[in-house]
């Protein structure tokens, strides 16, 4: 689409931005839909595994339902159902805006969609019924990641395609981000996948191909896509543009260097070359520079304005997460030096850490995009102030007691791992009633998905009377309409 | 069988070092990093320029006024 | 930072070279060992696994026990697991050439498997505990893997494969419980987990 000669006014820059954002509709909804249900299965067999490690009694007579299937499915379902689904529907609108051009292609993404879909199902129940291969990360069995891989092939064609037609002008940081991880990911997946599934590598050297791929899902694949998001939402919400676009290219290149090669540092001590797991740990350590980088960036675009948090959805999800972010990461560096690996390792805290950073930062950074986003899509406001609120709530308080309670019995777990005078029992007693706090913020977090379940079903179905305006913190149903008075 | 590895890892360190030098000078010569505030920009227009909160209630304006971004300090 | 090509190049160097350091090197050095033969015994190390415990290794996986149980005896000044009992030497590469796929695993809400074939050499044992964990290793909170044995009516005389249990638990009257196929592969694969013989680059260490 040529740009006009003349720079457009406000009020058609309006229509291209509601052309835009309308014709991402489809894709998105999609997307977002499939992402909230396995949010919500993802949830349930997080809440199973849980309990089972409270109670191993509870459920254990059936071979489908033991914890070793339970908890791949969980993670599986998270990962790939929930959390790259709501990467990939973010990921579309995003590049959409920011190329300023209407989706196009739009049969790659749907094709992407189902393919996905049905991957993720399979992959769920093959690991159910027994077909998991026990490999962290990449539990599916052959048949499932396979359509994995070709959806996330049709999400990089398109990228590219997108990103090639777009309007000449700058290219906005998010788009890097973007961009990488679309581009990332399909090599990650497809190069692990062969190597330890398709045709499987000796033993030996399957451990460094696994990690390199487990912790590159993370810090290539999500973490990309989650700052391309903080990037974009935070300026836009507040109407302040980035601190210092200086920094964001010295962070992009310094993750693109450094994250790749932190995949050792989740098997230090193990039967690897002593260089490998050294240079997983430099640079490990080294990733403190994009991540103060970013965080220093983020900081100063909020600075002065963080009574916004207040009354904008968004930025509190967004605004939480990318904190989280930088919080997650620098325990991350920390848990890579050796004298310090020895105490966490093979323990809780290793959880709770994932779940920092899955859940803290990625997952909330989504949903506060999915708050700005479904309603310039679907063009229907939140239904209810009252829903996001408890939303936040459930979910805030709900992760902070599950980190807090993981850490601190992976701590314990851990220093009496470390003391060959104390029993192995001793070190699982010690963890038990943390594990009992968990299955509790386990609750928390699932009520609060089913709440942003609900939430988004009144959404999509356009329940209550029509809003002009955005659905704020501190509002509430039954509002009269606002005359459009900008 | 040793030699050839550390041969491998040696020209892929070249190579790699090489090239990453090789792009920053070209990137610095052909203006990559010229211009670089218009980018930050790049995300608003006149509909929803600059110093506009993009989640705001016509009638409820935000507590404080947000402030615009006037002449910052550079940190690079 | 505007043009295409350039990001896209950038994108694909800092990737390659993550990629030549933590894939392709480690194919190359430790994805194609050869077994040694120990000169003092004859014995080839790592020893071949018996097609029933090859078996058991998909039962392994199948089960999921990697998520409390790791494979792995870290080196020396990296935690306790050589004073815990769990080795005599700290494993290597090699050790893991035939394992498909490796299980190294990340987690020890159970305690290291490497050498459990040497700690409980008893085949009874490790039915025992796989049908009652809880029992077996009070405190213990492994779940019950009875979904992997058939309880049958004794048909005239006791069948010879059948696991007594320990109290409280026992079977019905008149019935026996006997290991599947899967059960039998499995225990098979853990009894074979021992990893104290020697090897040219881990040699068993002084007392």
């Amino acid at each position: 689409m040529p740009r006009p000669a003349a720079p457009p006014t406000a009020a058609e820059d309006k229509i291209e931005r509601a052309e835009i954002d309308a014709s991402t509709r489809l894709p998105v909804v999609l997307f977002y839909g499939s992402a909230i249900f396995w949010l919500l299965v993802g949830s349930f067999f997080a809440l199973l595994a849980s309990l089972k490690m409270n109670n191993p009694h509870f459920l254990d007579q059936w071979g489908w339902l033991t914890f070793g299937r339970v908890r791949p499915a969980h993670l599986n379902a998270v990962a790939y159902g929930w959390a790259s689904s709501a990467a990939i529907g973010t990921g579309l609108w995003l590049m959409a805006r920011l190329c300023r051009v209407p989706l196009r292609y739009s049969k790659l993404v749907i094709g992407a969609a189902i393919f996905w879909n049905l991957g993720v199902l399979l992959g769920t129940f093959g690991i159910l019924a027994g077909d998991g291969r026990s490999i962290e990360w990449l539990e599916f069995p052959n048949y499932a990641s396979g359509m994995l891989f070709v959806a996330y092939g049709l999400i990089a064609v398109w990228g590219v395609l997108m990103f090639r037609f777009r309007q000449p002008g700058h290219v906005y940081v998010s788009q890097w981000y973007l961009l990488a991880a679309f581009l990332w990911f399909p090599w990650l997946y497809s190069t692990a996948n062969i190597l330890l599934n398709f045709e499987p590598i000796q033993g030996g050297a399957q451990g460094a191909v696994n990690w390199w791929y487990g912790h590159n899902a993370l810090g290539l694949w999500f973490t990309p896509i989650g700052l391309a998001t903080a990037y974009y939402l935070i300026p836009k919400v507040l109407g302040r543009p980035i601190h210092s676009y200086y920094l964001s290219i010295l962070g992009f290149w310094t993750l693109a260097l450094f994250y790749s090669w932190n995949g050792m540092h989740h098997l230090i001590g193990g039967p690897f070359p002593a260089w490998m797991i050294s240079a997983s740990v430099v640079a490990s350590i080294m990733m403190f520079i994009p991540v103060i980088t970013t965080a220093i960036n983020h900081h100063m675009t909020v600075r002065g304005n963080f009574g916004a948090l207040k009354w904008s959805p968004t930025l509190r999800f967004t605004v939480f997460g990318a904190m989280c972010y930088t919080l997650a990461s620098v325990q991350g560096s920390f848990m890579a030096i050796p004298s310090l690996n020895v105490i966490t390792h093979f323990t809780h805290y290793t959880v709770g850490h994932a779940h920092l950073g899955l859940y803290a930062f990625f997952t909330m950074i989504m949903f506060g995009a999915m708050y700005y986003i479904l309603p310039r899509v679907v063009g229907w406001e939140w239904p209810s102030a009252r829903l996001i609120r408890w939303h936040f709530w459930l979910v805030a308080i709900g992760i902070g007691v599950m980190v807090v309670a993981l850490t601190i019995g992976g701590i314990l777990q851990g220093l009496a791992l470390l003391d060959p005078g104390i029993t192995f029992m001793a070190s699982l007693d010690y963890t038990k009633p943390w594990l009992l706090i968990r299955s509790g913020s386990g609750i928390l977090l699932t009520a609060g998905h089913i709440v942003f379940a609900v939430s988004f079903c009144l959404l999509l179905f356009k329940v209550g009377a029509k809003r002009t305006e955005p659905t704020l913190f501190g509002t509430d149903q039954g509002r009269e309409p606002e005359p459009l008075n900008r | 069988m040793n030699t050839v590895i550390y041969i491998l890892l040696g020209a892929g360190l070249v190579f790699f070092g090489g090239t990453t030098l090789a792009a920053f000078y070209w990137a610095a010569r052909t203006g990559q990093f010229r211009n670089l505030e218009d980018g930050s920009k790049v995300i608003f227009d006149d509909d929803e320029p600059v110093g506009t909160a993009t989640d705001v209630f016509a009638d409820k304006k935000a507590d404080r006024p947000v402030r615009a971004a006037v002449a910052r300090r550079r940190i690079i | 930072m505007n043009r295409m090509p350039v990001i896209i190049v950038g994108i694909f160097l800092t990737f390659l070279s993550s990629w030549l350091g933590l894939v392709a090197y480690p194919y190359l050095t430790l994805g194609r060992f050869t077994p040694v033969t120990d000169e003092a015994t004859g014995d080839i190390n790592p020893p071949t696994l018996s097609g029933l415990a090859v078996r058991g290794q998909r039962v392994y996986a199948s089960a999921g026990c990697i998520y409390c149980h790791s494979q792995q005896v870290r080196q020396v000044g990296y935690g306790s697991d050589l004073e815990r009992g769990w080795g005599a030497r700290p494993t290597v590469a090699r050790d893991y050439m035939r394992e498909n796929p490796v299980f190294l695993g990340t987690m020890r809400t159970g305690p290291d498997l490497t050498n459990i074939g040497a700690r409980q050499s008893s085949a009874m044992w490790h039915h025992q505990h796989l049908y009652q964990p809880t029992v077996v290793s009070p405190g213990s909170i492994m779940p019950s893997y009875r979904y992997l044995y058939v309880t049958q009516k004794i048909q005239g005389q006791r069948s010879a494969r059948a696991i007594d249990l320990l109290p409280p638990d026992n079977a019905p009257e008149g019935y026996e419980i006997v290991p599947s196929a899967e059960a039998e592969a499995l225990v098979a694969y853990l009894l074979s987990l021992n990893r104290n013989y020697p090897l040219p680059e881990a040699p068993e260490p002084p007392q």
